[in-house]
């Protein structure tokens, strides 16, 4: 049972300690950047160009980017403390 | 874009119920549980969680965060995006099926022959909500708003804008 164990989890800590790992979760980091920036850009255009009363909206607005910032601002310092 | 006349009010703007955005939200609530279910297994199963590890966990988190994130915005776009505007003059309807896909259809008060509302169902009674039929004279279609909160509401608005616009429309202030 222990080497089961042990050769199910040895694989994986060798994986997150391979640098090549970094690079490839910098990759995945760079790929949802742009398509949250391609989200962001097609959301905009519908909030400006559809919505009826601007001032309801910049609230949703305001929400979606801080909440995005946020989640952005964590994934960038999560990967730099991984790749030290 | 929606345009307004020069001289005509917006007296009126209806959504779906906000019911229907939770149940669409519901599903998307599980999605945001997953990593909360991931790393409790984890730490059931005895998972040696070094520091690099819980980088690597905290950056997953936040990836599957900003993903359901811009889905909920983009499901809650469409629900806020579809509206009728009901104006001193005229209904609007429109009709926000994705990011992709809109019909805008307007029709004159004047044109408005009867307003059929529909309760239907435990939960609608419950909430107050249901669906709202307009038939307009001219031509055969029939416009119908579903999951309107309070529509006994609505349809009172819609028959005074109609009485209100019918008045000016034989006073002449109209045109």
């Amino acid at each position: 049972m222990s080497n089961i164990k042990e050769g199910f989890f040895i694989p994986i800590e060798e994986a997150i300690l391979n640098p090549l790992t970094g690079v490839v979760l910098w990759i995945v980091f760079s790929i949802l950047f742009l398509l949250w920036a391609a989200m962001s850009v097609i959301l905009r255009y519908h909030w400006k160009s559809y919505s009826f009363e601007q001032k309801k909206i910049t609230r949703s607005k305001q929400v979606y980017f801080t909440g995005s910032f946020l989640f952005i601002a964590i994934m960038i310092f999560s990967l730099i403390f991984y790749s030290l | 874009m929606i345009d307004i006349k020069p001289g005509e009010r917006v007296i009126f703007e209806v959504r779906r119920h906000w019911y229907v955005l939770l149940v669409e939200t519901l599903s998307l609530l599980l999605f945001f549980a997953v990593p909360f279910v991931a790393f409790i297994v984890l730490l059931v199963g005895g998972f040696p969680l070094s520091a690099k590890i819980i980088f690597l966990l905290v950056f997953l988190k936040a990836a599957w965060f900003l993903l359901g994130w811009i889905i909920f915005f983009v499901i809650w776009t469409n629900y806020y995006l579809d509206v009728w505007i009901i104006t001193d003059k005229r209904i609007i309807d429109i009709e926000q099926k994705h990011l992709f896909n809109r019909n805008i259809s307007e029709f004159g008060l004047d044109r408005v022959q009867d307003v059929t509302i529909e309760v239907s169902g435990f939960l609608p009674t419950l909430l107050h909500f249901g669906n709202i039929h307009v038939q307009t004279a001219g031509e055969t279609r029939l416009f119908i708003l579903k999951h309107v909160p309070r529509p006994d509401k609505v349809k009172d608005i819609i028959f005074k804008q109609q009485d209100e616009f019918m008045s000016s429309l034989r006073s002449g202030k109209q045109f």
